[in-house]
């Protein structure tokens, strides 16, 4: 894996690989080092995400005219922009009377805006420009609202500072500005939802079957309107924790309204969500919703044999980590690398105790780093943002974007969504057709695989349980039985994992010293913390030998290349 | 979204427009004083992006380079994704990432450590040094800089592989202009710094093509050959930004391609440099002129049956080759092409918008076609542009029925809301900014130009040379059938 010989001392903080129960935690939230091709932003972007989908009030660029083309697609979606569109002139001579203009012209354009936003550039920032002053004047003719939002590119590390300054402008001028001030009593806020590709949708799908509605989510639906009935409501959802905390907490000292932090990705994530506001309201139902959502999410099930014991990689924006490892675990699938490009301890935190050891934890992950890590642990299924997907497409590993482009993944519909989605990505013909097994088939020398079968036509059992495992040699030209090994207990054994766990996986091991491939139909924790993985393809698979030893010796192959 | 009622000739097309249902209840319509971007300081919907991009994108098309952004880290990564979104291929550009301190104490300490990190990590080549605006509004003394940063790459790498390291330095503050100038100061700051001695003329030629995709640069290399004239293409973007999914790969991943440095070195030597986008390029042209004397060719983008020709023939004179038979016999083809569907472009009236040197070039195709341009639209003001829209409009004065409107350097909202007053539009040329104006008013949009990040494959297809126009032509004409026709009007073709 990454040596840390091969990163920048700035950077050898930043790489860990979870080792035994504790976990050990990436530096995080440093600024980023110069001359790296990094995968973070700047704040000014942060703050568009955030505030971007705002649909009822103007959003107004003071800069130039990349920082206005740039802020209009977020999200996938194009939105209006308005936009100074700073000129040489403006840089030398100020551009406080052109923002102001702007923004009286702006209304006139689009009277039916309920306020307008005006964001802060870098150029503008550096020009020194008094964004707060001007918003002010323009506010007491224009009538309307008129918000700085002071974001510069080049304040904060990343994109995440942008996003605190969105969320300080919500709650200074939006949150909680309606005079009805008695709670609504089914009312909730989701906090951190950005209605990615319907995600939204299918979550309210499931707060309507609890009985309640949803006043505002920020910013996934988040109207003027909405948001200044926002403080009735009798609960905060919060969904991404890096968007949605510092919404709650200054919602909670205002206003009271308690807080629950869940996630709807992923099939238990879901049933606890529902579960834990369920308690809250004390409401009956929640079990048949769970149900319900069981048979729904059961439909997952033929795309769960596909995914079974692959490798998975996941790089995200922040906090998304923890909830999305836990949610590809139960794809039954292998999290090998986690990451993030600006989360915080507590995003580690969280990630690192869902995930198994031997994990590797990375922040900030430059591109650099993300190849080193394709190419080195070959991961099956890559899963982050666009601008990561067209290098590890190239390098042969199939890519998922998240944020997703075509189905919601939220909820139990979301969970099959996502199965099929990865299922139909993993193993799919074009990465034979482009030949990244061609490597493979570079792969001279013998390497013996042990397979775990009683009955030497089907994969069968249990490593741990194992009472023989048949030794096959294999090359490109073909596979070849050799032997027969016996546990000790073998006979006697009635196929039930050993008492003495432990003790039985370290004999069974010992016999397979080697093997470069194990096949079995499932194995422990224990199992793949004994083995070494730089060297030995651990394959859980159900089904015939022959398809199981191809699908090993492919691996083998990659892993080579 | 389909017209929802047919148009059939003999009924005024103004009759059978669908009366539109206002966005919001409270929809007001505009005031009129309003919607030119002349009386406005508010741009609404931008039509062009920053000068940083056009460097970057310039940078990227030469073999083994990889831009350097001396800015804050958006400046990269909406370059980045930009990148990603059109061409479908991974993009690697490096962030000086300008924090809080460096916008208060510059950006010296960022463009040595980054220099260094970069070279560490990736041995790139060349290093394309982009600023941004924060870096020129804060006065950053790049040349210096860098200096010391080559200073402190020798130290740490030895003189040798240092010198083996090109850096170039690109001056692109944004608020100056937009990303074609920005692709226009890329071609000069990397001919002036590399291009440095005339000593052995060659018969080879220069072609800076300009923000054209892959497929039109692989067009204009299928030209040369077909001519048989060697030629160099500055900012080859047409394997580094189109590469092919082949692994195994080398460490780092470098895409295959691009413009060698030691090509661009010795185009100081060429015969003659043809920039074939006046906005994007021309300034390398005419320093290369100025300079060594080599005579420049600025445009016209060759886009079409005229344009390709001019192309053709001036470098059939410059370096005395025949224009062979196959290329005759592919302007054939596209003649025969726009005969045959003459009946379905003619006096169609098509709104044009874009880069000023992509929609020049369309507009002469359009008018070739027989087609009326109604709405031309450029957001980068020039006068080049304006200078040329008018001869071209002079040349087909035949065939307009009034005037068309020339916008030269407006904004998407104001080309918007002038189509909404227009009798009647049949077509939208422009890129993928214009599908929500093609929503709007239901015409249809043939994408072209620069950006298209909505649809597959447009950066792979030609629209230069004799076969691209043929394949813009299918594309235009299937667009109109698609849309005017219902299925069994077309039976018969």
């Amino acid at each position: 894996m990454l040596g840390a010989g091969k990163l920048l001392p700035e950077r050898r903080g930043h790489v860990v690989t979870k080792s035994g129960k504790e976990t050990v935690l990436p530096e995080c939230g440093r600024p980023t080092v110069p001359g790296i091709i990094s995968e973070r932003s700047c704040a000014f972007y942060g703050a568009r995400w955030m505030l971007a989908a705002i649909p009822d009030v103007i959003h107004l660029v003071h800069g130039p005219a990349g920082c206005a083309y740039y802020g209009s697609n977020v999200r996938r979606k194009s939105y209006r922009v308005f936009s100074t569109q700073l000129e040489e002139r403006d840089i030398v001579f100020g551009a406080g009377e052109k923002l102001y203009r702007a923004i009286l012209e702006a209304v006139a354009c689009r009277p039916c805006a309920r306020a307008v936003l005006v964001y802060a550039t870098c150029a503008s920032g550096l020009i020194g420009d008094d964004l707060t002053a001007i918003c002010r004047r323009s506010a007491r003719v224009t009538r309307l609202p008129v918000v700085p939002v002071n974001a510069p590119g080049f304040c904060g590390y990343s994109q995440a500072a942008g996003q605190d300054i969105a969320a300080g402008v919500l709650l200074e001028y939006f949150i909680g500005t309606g005079k009805a001030r008695e709670p609504i009593p089914n009312g909730v806020n989701l906090l951190g939802e950005f209605d990615v590709m319907g995600d939204l949708g299918e979550i309210e799908r499931l707060l309507q079957q609890l009985g309640l509605s949803i006043i505002c989510s920020f910013s996934g639906r988040a109207t003027t309107t909405a948001m200044a009935e926002a403080h009735r409501a009798r609960l905060n959802i919060i969904h991404c924790r890096r968007t949605g905390q510092k919404l709650a907490d200054a919602m909670q000292e205002r206003f009271g309204i308690p807080q629950l932090k869940v996630s709807f990705f992923g099939f238990e994530e879901t049933v606890s969500a529902l579960r834990s506001i369920g308690k809250f309201f004390g409401l009956a139902g929640v079990e048949e919703i769970v149900e319900r959502g069981r048979r729904e999410a059961g439909e997952a099930a033929p795309f769960l044999r596909k995914l079974a014991g692959k490798r998975v990689a996941l790089f995200f924006g922040a906090s998304r980590m923890g909830s999305m490892a836990k949610a590809f675990a139960e794809l039954g699938m292998d999290v090998v690398m986690i990451g993030s490009q600006f989360g915080c301890q507590g995003d580690y935190r969280d990630a690192g105790t869902r995930v198994r050891a031997g994990t590797v934890l990375i922040d900030d992950a430059p591109e650099k780093e993300l190849e080193e890590f394709i190419r080195s642990r070959r991961p099956h299924l890559f899963v982050g943002g666009t601008k990561e997907k067209y290098l590890a497409t190239k390098l042969g590993v199939p890519f998922l974007v998240f944020p997703q482009e075509m189905s919601p993944f939220a909820g139990f519909r979301g969970f099959v969504n996502l199965a099929r989605e990865a299922a139909g990505l993993v193993g799919a013909p074009v990465w034979r057709l482009a030949g990244c097994e061609k490597e493979v088939s570079q792969m001279n020398e013998k390497a013996r695989v042990a397979v775990a079968s009683s009955d030497g036509i089907t994969v069968n059992r249990h490593f741990g349980s194992a009472e023989q495992f048949l030794i096959f040699e294999i090359d490109k030209s073909g596979v070849c039985l050799t032997e027969i090994r016996k546990t000790r207990q073998s006979g006697s054994n009635s196929g039930e994992p050993d008492s003495c766990v432990k003790d039985g996986i370290r004999e069974r091991l010992s016999l397979l010293p080697d093997c470069r491939g194990i096949i079995c139909l499932r194995a422990g924790h224990c199992v793949r913390d004994l083995i070494d993985k730089e060297k030995i393809v651990l394959l859980e698979t159900a089904g015939d030998i022959a398809s199981a030893l191809r699908e090993c010796y492919r691996t083998l192959l990659t892993a080579e290349g | 979204m389909r017209l929802r009622e047919i148009s059939i000739d003999g009924i005024p097309y103004d009759r059978l427009r669908v009366e539109k249902i206002p966005a919001a209840p409270e929809y007001v319509p505009r005031d009129p004083e309003l919607v030119p971007a002349s009386n406005r300081s508010v741009v609404v919907n931008p039509n062009r992006i920053c000068m940083p991009i056009g460097a970057m994108w310039a940078v990227l098309g030469v073999h083994r380079a990889i831009p350097f952004v001396q800015g804050a880290q958006g400046c990269t990564t909406y370059a980045r994704y930009t990148f990603c979104r059109i061409f479908k291929e991974p993009a690697t550009i490096a962030t000086a990432s300008f924090h809080e301190d460096a916008a208060v104490f510059g950006g010296r300490q960022n463009v040595i450590e980054g220099v260094r990190n970069l070279v560490v990590r990736y041995w790139p080549e060349v290093i394309g040094v982009v600023t941004t605006c924060s870096s020129e509004i804060m006065g950053d003394d790049m040349v210096s800089f860098l200096k010391e940063a080559r200073a402190r790459l020798s130290k740490e790498i030895g003189e040798e592989k240092t010198e083996e390291i090109a850096i170039v330095l690109i001056n692109t503050p944004s608020f100056a202009g937009s990303h074609v100038e920005g692709y226009d100061r890329a071609s000069r700051a990397f001919l002036e710094s590399l291009a440095t001695t005339r000593d052995v003329p060659s018969e080879q030629v220069n072609i800076i093509p300009g923000m054209l995709y892959p497929g039109d640069i692989r067009e204009i290399k299928h030209l040369l050959r077909e001519m048989g004239v060697e030629g160099t293409v500055l900012f080859d973007i047409s394997d580094t930004l189109d590469a092919p999914l082949n692994p195994p790969q080398e460490i780092p991943y470098y895409p295959p391609g691009g413009t060698p440095l030691a090509g661009i070195r010795q185009m100081a030597n060429a015969r003659a440099t043809f920039a074939l986008q006046p906005h994007a390029g021309g300034s390398g042209a005419r320093y290369l002129e100025r300079k060594y004397g080599i005579p420049a060719f600025i445009g016209p983008v060759p886009i079409g049956v005229a344009a390709t020709d001019a192309f053709l023939e001036n470098l059939s004179r410059v370096t005395g080759r025949e224009i062979p038979s196959s290329l005759h016999e592919e302007r054939g083809r596209l003649v025969d092409a726009m005969a045959d569907t003459l009946h379905h472009t003619m006096m169609k009236r098509v709104a044009i918008f874009g880069d000023p040197d992509v929609v020049t070039g369309v507009t002469r195709f359009a008018c070739e076609l027989g087609m009326t341009p109604v709405a031309v639209s450029t957001g980068t003001p020039s006068k080049i542009f304006a200078r040329e829209i008018e001869s071209i409009l002079a040349e087909y004065k035949e065939i307009f029925l009034d005037e068309p409107k020339v916008f030269n350097g407006g904004d998407l909202f104001e080309f918007e809301e002038y189509l909404k007053t227009i009798p009647r539009l049949d077509l939208i040329l422009g890129h993928s900014k214009g599908i929500d104006i093609s929503r709007e008013l239901e015409v249809p949009l043939v994408r072209v130009g620069f950006p298209i990040y909505d649809r597959f494959g447009y950066q792979k297809k030609p629209v230069v040379g004799y076969r691209g126009a043929e394949l813009l032509l299918y594309e235009i004409v299937n667009e109109i059938l698609d849309y005017r026709y219902p299925d069994d009007r077309t039976q018969q073709l």
